[in-house]
């Protein structure tokens, strides 16, 4: 073999073997990434208090204040954070810090200024979209795995690439009708070359969000041994985004309205840029003390891709400029990367494209386990004994699991709000998404390649099910009176049409019962099993 | 702008984009054997290539006229994937509907 | 399982667990010499830092590859942990005179 078939060689292991063994957590990942393009709406689908669009009328923030201190009259405030509405998030959320480290979490309607209550359901915001960075339950480990994998997502992109010689020619080539393998490998390269820019652009964008935390775990070990040793303390510049600190003076002092804050940000701003600025987010540190400094952050901008460029911090007692920060030309390009990937700014048919190169990537994972497991299947459908039936059980349950899980996450959130009682549900949502992806994981393992069926049918009933009682238990959206409030019902609307596909899937994927006697299967276990040790006779001469 | 306007441009610079991808797939022989059946005489490579590039550029001109520049390319790069996963899907399914791209050549088979 | 083949699978482990942590080590350490340089040059800290750290993320995976491209030879990640301790000690060194 010349070098260049040697290198093709050992990139096509290095593809195979990084797939196999990262391939469920990358779909994981993809999958829940995908949903989180949409997850504000999925929130306010689990959430009806906040079925509602952005006013024009806002409330002052100020009184907003006053009502959080109000809230423990008799403890003092330390600190607040406060996220303006936005035309995907049109109430006013406020987490407030006291001095007795006591912590409300409270939404405000913004035009009446009435608390929207605590929310009962994590959704997608709080489920969803944390899950696709850090997954849940143990603790910061996620974010480690998810940023390993994503490295090696990146290095499946190039190694894809190198070992897929006929990229052009085989550009738009899908021979679905051919047998498995070539029609499975053909539709992992398609969603592989077509959407390779958008994949590449997504995980390297993901990984720059915490870049200099992630680049550093090396030196952070190596400082925790060798307290010397200061170079991790080198990649916190890399995440400096103007972030300003002082301490507290423990002398009282009264604090300044937020409001001309607000509006002072948004016209330097506005000068700077020519263009309408609003402000979506406010820090205020060391509350009621002379010390007090106010972060005002314009962090996603409805009409650019860049993220977090801007921020101002005032004096919270007389008001003036301490640091005005904008991003540096070369700081410009992790902004934008960073608004690349979190896609927060207000453009809805580039959401949807999302949406769209998001599933791609689902399918292009999913493809390549059908592939591999398909290439070492005969025609009969006969496997070897343990390493294709555990990839199979794996790939099931990470794939069709996956999406069950999450389509029970719906439907469980349906079902607990027509009850009364008063426990944690967004806990109970959690338990029941892990608990149904565990037996999904299980049916594999018991029902093997039938599975795949089978899983199909419990992603249509659940869908199907999440859109009847979500009519059920909140307005049918399509009345003569009523207008139809478009993100649930587009969510609806996503429901319905995967109900289909499934039950499509599943119609496709029925096949002629085969007749098996018991001792037909005992055969071929003791012909695998003989193989097996034929195997490993021949390696030990 | 105007929703409707809005929606009109995104559907347009779609189709546009669409065809564009159709014209560029039509320059490979082998989708042209699948369109217009098998063993045809002609190739369509450079009218295809020159067509194609032409209406995906159209497309682009199109994003520019209702997005800022930013997010005409972010758009229309996307768009342009999206649209060439169609193609390949109408090729797989249905090639034969791809056979008006080249109205002349379409006339001489009936 | 013979003994040759259940020696040769921890081989490969091990050469697989090396080469990935060290490429990990190794662009952590390269990040930092290329922005520390960076800086030298006249680029502010944090600028010089940020472009190297999204650099670092291409680098590894061309570490990776270059790694695993002959999967049977100790010869690769050898080097690669040697380039990782060496370039980490150069960097803590010169690391002091920046930070402080």
């Amino acid at each position: 073999m010349n070098e260049k078939q040697q290198f093709r060689a050992s990139m096509r292991w290095l593809h195979k073997w990084i797939g196999l063994i990262l391939g469920a957590l990358l779909f994981t990942v993809f999958w829940m990434g995908t949903l989180s393009v949409f997850d504000k709406e999925i929130d306010q689908w689990m959430q009806p208090e906040i079925r509602f669009n952005l006013s024009s009328k806002q409330i002052d923030v100020d009184s907003i204040v006053e009502k959080i201190k109000a809230m423990k009259p008799d403890d003092k405030l330390s600190s607040l954070l406060i996220y303006l509405p936005s035309k995907r998030k049109p109430y006013i959320e406020v987490n407030g810090r006291f001095k007795t480290s006591k912590i409300i979490n409270e939404r405000f309607h913004p035009e009446t200024g009435e608390s929207l209550g605590k929310s009962n359901s994590r959704a997608g915001s709080g489920f969803i979209y944390p899950m696709h960075y850090r997954l849940q339950g143990i603790q910061g480990l996620g974010y480690w795995f998810i940023a390993f994998a994503t490295l090696f997502m990146m290095v499946l992109l190039v190694t894809g690439v190198v070992i897929h010689r006929k990229i052009f020619a085989d550009f738009f080539t899908f021979r679905k009708h051919k047998k498995l393998p070539r029609a499975t490998l053909d539709l992992h390269n398609i969603t592989g070359t077509i959407f390779l820019p958008f994949h590449f652009l997504i995980c390297l964008s993901g990984l720059t969000i915490f870049a200099g935390w992630y680049i550093s775990l090396t030196s952070s070990i190596t400082q925790s041994i060798n307290n010397k040793d200061r170079t991790v303390e080198l990649f916190y510049a890399a995440d400096d985004y103007g972030y300003y600190k002082r301490p507290a003076s423990e002398i009282p002092a009264e604090m300044l309205k937020l409001a001309p804050l607000i509006a002072q940000a948004e016209k330097i701003w506005a000068n700077r840029y020519g263009e309408n600025a609003s402000v979506d987010r406010i820090d205020v540190n060391h509350y009621g003390d002379k010390n007090a400094y106010i972060e005002i952050r314009r962090h996603f901008p409805s009409n650019r891709t860049e993220a977090h460029s801007d921020s101002i911090n005032f004096d919270g007692i007389n008001g003036e400029i301490l640091k005005d920060f904008v991003a540096s030309p070369i700081r410009k390009i992790r902004t934008w990367l960073e608004g690349f990937h979190q896609i927060q700014f207000d453009h809805w048919p580039i959401r949807w494209l999302y949406f769209i190169a998001g599933l791609s990537g689902c399918i292009l994972i999913a493809t390549g386990f059908v592939y591999w497991i398909s290439n070492r299947t005969d025609e009969k459908g006969h496997r070897e004994l343990l390493n294709v039936r555990l990839v199979e059980a794996l790939s099931i349950g990470s794939i069709t699991g996956c999406i069950a899980a999450t389509a029970s996450l719906f439907v469980v959130n349906r079902l607990i709000a027509m009850s009364d009682a008063n426990f944690d549900r967004s806990e109970l949502e959690i338990k029941v998404f892990f608990c149904v992806w565990l037996f999904t994981f299980v049916h594999a393992v018991i029902r093997k390649s039938s599975a795949w069926l089978d899983q199909c049918w419990l992603i249509a009933a659940l869908c199907l099910s999440a859109v009847l009682l979500n009519w059920f238990t909140t307005a049918f959206p399509f009345t003569l009176t009523s207008k139809v409030f478009w993100p649930v019902t587009g969510v609806d609307l996503v429901l319905i049409l995967s109900t289909f596909i499934a039950i499509k899937c599943a119609l496709r994927l029925k096949q002629p019962k085969q007749v098996e006697s018991k001792e037909g299967v005992n055969s071929e276990i003791n012909a695998a099993l003989i193989n097996f040790l034929d195997n490993t006779e021949k390696k030990d001469k | 702008m105007n929703l409707y306007l809005d929606a009109f441009l995104v559907i347009l610079a779609s189709i546009l984009s669409f065809l564009g991808c159709g014209y560029l797939a039509l320059a490979q022989q082998k989708h042209v054997n699948s369109v217009f059946g098998r063993g045809t005489q002609f190739t369509l490579k450079i009218p295809a290539m020159l067509r194609g590039w032409l209406l995906i550029a159209a497309s682009l001109m199109i994003c520019f006229t209702w997005n800022s520049i930013g997010f005409a390319f972010l758009f229309w790069f996307l768009l342009l994937s999206t649209t060439s996963l169609l193609i390949t899907l109408v090729l797989c399914v249905k090639p034969a509907w791809l056979r008006f791209l080249f109205m002349c050549k379409f006339k001489s088979i009936i | 399982m013979s003994l040759t083949s259940i020696t040769a699978f921890m081989s490969m482990t091990l050469r697989v667990v090396i080469i990935t942590f060290g490429s990990y080590a190794l662009t952590d350490g390269l990040a930092a010499m290329l922005g520390l340089s960076l800086h030298r040059l006249g680029v502010p800290l944090s600028d010089a830092m940020l472009l190297s750290v999204l650099i670092a993320f291409l680098l590894f995976i061309a570490i990776i590859m270059w790694g695993f491209a002959n999967r049977n030879s100790w010869k690769r990640p050898l080097l690669i942990t040697i380039a990782a301790i060496v370039t980490k000690c150069f960097v803590s060194n010169i690391a002091h005179s920046v930070l402080s």
